[in-house]
């Protein structure tokens, strides 16, 4: 036994000697090295060249590979369908119908519709020639399969299923127990599908491009089998692409779709999406050619590669706001909301936040497209209002406050990242400077944010929203009495009645005229809410990527891209 | 020697039913919900909490997750939809370990080989720029580090890849990273412990008996002076084997580190607590290792009454 032991040591012993060798060598070469550096470096580099060649694929086979921030959520469109389901949707998966970078409608599944005079009933025909991914046809039942699942009261990641309660019997089917049978939602048969609805809704089409409207194949995707998205052989895809690999938190790998109606438009063989949550390997990695694109970098980028064709911006639909809670004294007092709107000097908050944020003084996000021209909504009419330090200071007078003289200090919530906080300071220093305003800074935890936001205990707290569809609904709709989202509970009749008119109206340009007035109703009357900024996502492609397209968000679309060699 | 054993064991149990406890009351006090997504309204909000019976007092969801854990079920996250805690430990304990062992045991070769040297040498410069190298590794934080090296050896002269750990070259960059502080802290403990061995008698003893140098020095005095470093080694394996946050979100790799932080900013309460429980067991495990391993290597070391 104490021989054994022995042996052992020595064995051990022998090997640290074996490497004490090793490591005195390198220390040798240390100083060689710095000279020689360059050669070796070459010599390295095109060794890199040819790994990264060979990890391309073989045989010429083309393989993108983009990186995205999020593994939250599921694939699953009657899921948790958030972030890694929109980027997945986007090249696995043909809704009925699609928006171009213009909003103009694009079949995908479907290839027509057509809707009743009354705007309560809308039909649509499927494409015969439409496939999932082994080869079965797409029908009306697998658009019906997502529909019911997400309304399924036993599905508790359904988090859209509240957006379809336009459907008749939706409601009734998700909260009190009513027969999926009694769900509007049919299939006259396989390539008919027909919805009604329980009151007009002029913004169907764009209600579309939610997630629950994807279709997902009848008797595969089920609610009892929870893992059917991650398994190649049932996360089937009717788009260009279809799964073919999902490793969680890491990466998924989907490749073409063979039976994919349009198949010999799609270039690239497949494209893995890797998931990178820290900004300087996203960076990084595209910098060693390991990723070809990557979205939402640091702001600097843009700064440093604005002559590169390598830059694309993603004009998000996003608006970020300042919500005043109406129940605090003086925030009740209109002239004061409007006072503080009109003393931001919002370009210069954004200067200081960076690249990526863009002064708006629109609630409805900068870049949402309007219905009834092909220019932003927010473009479309006068501003909601402009913003004039001196104009803020009578309103502040007027209020009882000249010179901030009496304001009690408020205080601003936000969420601790970098880019709020800095937004925050901002606006605490514009403020401060422009009506003498004191505001109490507090920034909290994301999770805090959204408690106390949803709580209302704050007195001015910002907020974003990220549309879910492209269409000034999806913002203005937050707003009316009875909405879940309206957190600085606006309760003001006269909105109310102008979004429903919006709704009702079947005519697009009475439709916009309605949402513009419910705007200026939101914001240029009553500063219900106080608009700051819009932001964008700063995204490096690979030059030989071609092809890329950008669909009514504003996002990359892979679909028909191709790499050049 | 059994007896031993057994009482770790139950301390160990203790110590996790503990950790259990007050993990998850700490993870229940935090402010928000794993619901707080995006665009999600209150209504449907309040309807995944009930879902996954997040409403039910927490004294009866803390006894329904003690009953759970009895039978070995994590649970299921409440962020990835269909994903069962025990598998996600599973599918993310392999890259995490995997580089903790490689790193491990560069280390520990390196660190023994450096502190010898270290020991042995009558060259000041060697010694000097040893003791600059540990100093460095002691003191440079590890995200710096890996930033540094990501910049310098992946960006600039692209010599290794920086995305997750598909080939060997993958390992590269996150295994020096995670090395270079457990060299620097063995390096040190070998060389004060082999200088201290030296001039032991029995070491003077092997000399004047004429035994020759190599033998002794593998012999007589590595043997005694590994001791403080098995007895760091528990910590520090554990330490390695629970994966860095920095490392694995720099380098993208899929471990429990990056999962951990993940989960916790998301208030994904199972994943937490899974994890923790998980790490737990590894530390505890670790420790026990490294004090047996001292008792085989030092009989004199007497296990504690």
């Amino acid at each position: 036994m104490r021989k054994t032991t022995k042996t052992k040591w020595a064995a051990v012993a022998l090997a640290a000697s074996m490497v004490l060798g090793l490591t005195a060598c390198g220390g040798g070469n240390g100083g060689s090295a710095a000279e020689g550096s360059s050669g070796e470096a070459a010599a390295s580099q095109q060794a890199g060249g040819d790994q990264a060649g060979t990890s391309g694929g073989s045989e010429g086979a083309k393989e993108l590979v983009v990186a995205t921030v999020s593994a939250a959520g599921s694939l699953d469109p009657a899921g948790i369908a958030i972030d890694m389901w929109t980027e997945y949707a986007k090249l696995c998966i043909d809704p009925l119908i699609r928006f171009d970078e213009s909003g103009n409608v694009v079949y995908e599944a479907a290839e027509s519709y057509e809707s009743s005079d009354d705007g309560l009933v809308w039909t649509f025909h499927l494409r015969q020639d439409a496939k999932w991914s082994d080869g079965s046809s797409v029908v009306a039942a697998d658009f019906i399969n997502t529909l019911h699942r997400a309304l399924d009261p036993n599905n508790g990641d359904s988090i859209y299923g509240d957006m379809l309660y336009g459907i008749v019997g939706a409601r009734e089917a998700r909260e009190n127990g009513g027969s999926m049978d009694d769900v509007m939602a049919k299939a006259l048969d396989d390539y008919t599908l027909e919805f009604t609805l329980t009151e007009p809704c002029g913004y169907f089409l764009k209600l579309l491009t939610i997630a629950p409207f994807y279709p997902s194949k009848s008797g595969v995707a089920t609610l009892e089998n929870t893992n059917w998205y991650k398994d190649a052989a049932t996360s089937l895809g009717n788009g260009p692409f279809c799964l073919k690999e999902f490793v969680d938190g890491q990466y998924y790998l989907v490749e073409k779709n063979p039976y994919y109606f349009a198949a010999d438009q799609v270039k690239l063989d497949s494209i893995r999406v890797e998931f990178i949550d820290d900004a300087q390997a996203l960076l990084s990695s595209y910098r060693t050619g390991e990723v070809d694109v990557v979205t939402g970098l640091p702001s600097y980028v843009k700064e440093q590669y604005k002559d590169s064709d390598e830059l694309f911006i993603w004009n998000m639909l996003t608006s970020k706001f300042i919500l005043p809670n109406l129940e605090v004294k003086p925030l009740d007092d209109v002239r004061v909301r409007e006072a503080i709107a009109l003393a931001l000097n919002r370009s210069e908050i954004c200067a200081a936040i960076g690249d990526d944020y863009i002064a708006s003084t629109s609630y409805v996000a900068e870049y949402m497209l309007s219905n009834n021209s092909d220019q932003y909504f927010s473009k479309e009419e006068d501003p909601l209002f402009v913003e004039d330090v001196t104009r803020a200071q009578e309103l502040l007078a007027e209020a009882g406050f000249p010179g901030g003289e009496g304001f009690p200090e408020l205080t601003y919530t936000y969420p601790n990242s970098e880019k709020d906080a800095l937004l925050a300071q901002g606006i605490q220093a514009q403020l401060k400077q422009n009506l003498g305003i004191n505001l109490k800074l507090n920034g909290v935890e994301t999770q805090v944010y959204s408690t106390e936001r949803s709580e209302g205990t704050y007195e001015l707290i910002r907020h974003s929203w990220t549309a879910d569809y492209n269409d000034p609904i999806n913002f203005l709709n937050l707003y009316t009495s009875y909405s879940g989202g309206n957190f600085n509970h606006v309760n003001d009749p006269e909105y109310d009645e102008l979004i429903e008119k919006s709704n009702s109206a079947t005519d697009p340009a009475e439709r916009n005229t309605y949402l513009h007035q419910a705007d200026r109703v939101l914001v240029g009357e009553n500063f219900y809410v106080i608009p700051v900024t819009t932001q964008v996502y700063i995204c490096l492609m690979n030059p030989s990527l071609t092809g890329v397209t950008v669909n009514e968000k504003g996002e990359p679309m892979y679909r028909f891209a191709d790499l050049a060699e | 020697m059994v007896k031993y054993i057994v009482k770790r064991i139950g301390i160990g149990l203790l110590t996790l039913f503990v950790l259990v406890t007050v993990t998850f009351f700490l993870t229940r006090m935090m402010p928000g919900s794993p619901f707080d997504i995006a665009n999600l309204t209150p209504a449907n909000q309040e309807k995944m909490i009930s879902f996954y019976g997040l409403d039910r007092p927490l004294t009866e969801q803390y006894v329904q997750y003690l009953g759970n854990l009895f039978h070995g079920d994590f649970g299921v996250s409440f962020k990835k939809a269909g994903v069962t805690v025990n598998d996600l430990i599973a599918s993310l304990a392999p890259a995490t370990m995997k580089l903790g062992a490689i790193s491990y045991g560069v280390s520990l070769i390196l660190g023994t080989a450096l502190g010898i040297w270290m020991a042995v040498t009558r060259q000041d410069l060697v010694k000097g720029s040893i003791l600059t190298f540990s100093t460095f590794g002691v003191s440079v934080p590890n995200f710096v580090l890996a930033l540094l090296l990501m910049l310098v050896f992946g960006v600039y002269l692209n010599w290794f890849p920086v995305l997750g750990l598909s080939t060997p070259r993958h390992y590269v960059l996150p295994v020096i990273t995670q090395s270079v502080y457990p060299i620097a802290q063995i390096s040190r403990l070998v060389k004060t412990s082999y200088t201290e061995a030296m001039s032991q008698d029995y070491v003077v003893m092997a000399r004047a008996k004429g035994l020759k140098g190599s033998r002794i020095s593998l012999l007589h005095i590595l043997k005694n002076a590994m001791i403080p470093v098995i007895t760091t080694s528990g910590p520090m394996i554990a330490f390695l084997l629970t994966g860095s946050f920095v490392v694995e979100n720099i380098f993208t790799i899929p471990g429990i580190g990056r999962e951990f932080v993940n989960a916790v900013s998301n208030r994904d309460y199972t994943v937490v607590m899974g994890l923790t429980v998980f790490m737990g067991i590894l530390i505890i495990v670790c420790n026990l290792a490294a004090d047996l391993v001292c008792v085989l290597v030092d009989p004199r070391i007497k296990m504690a009454e």
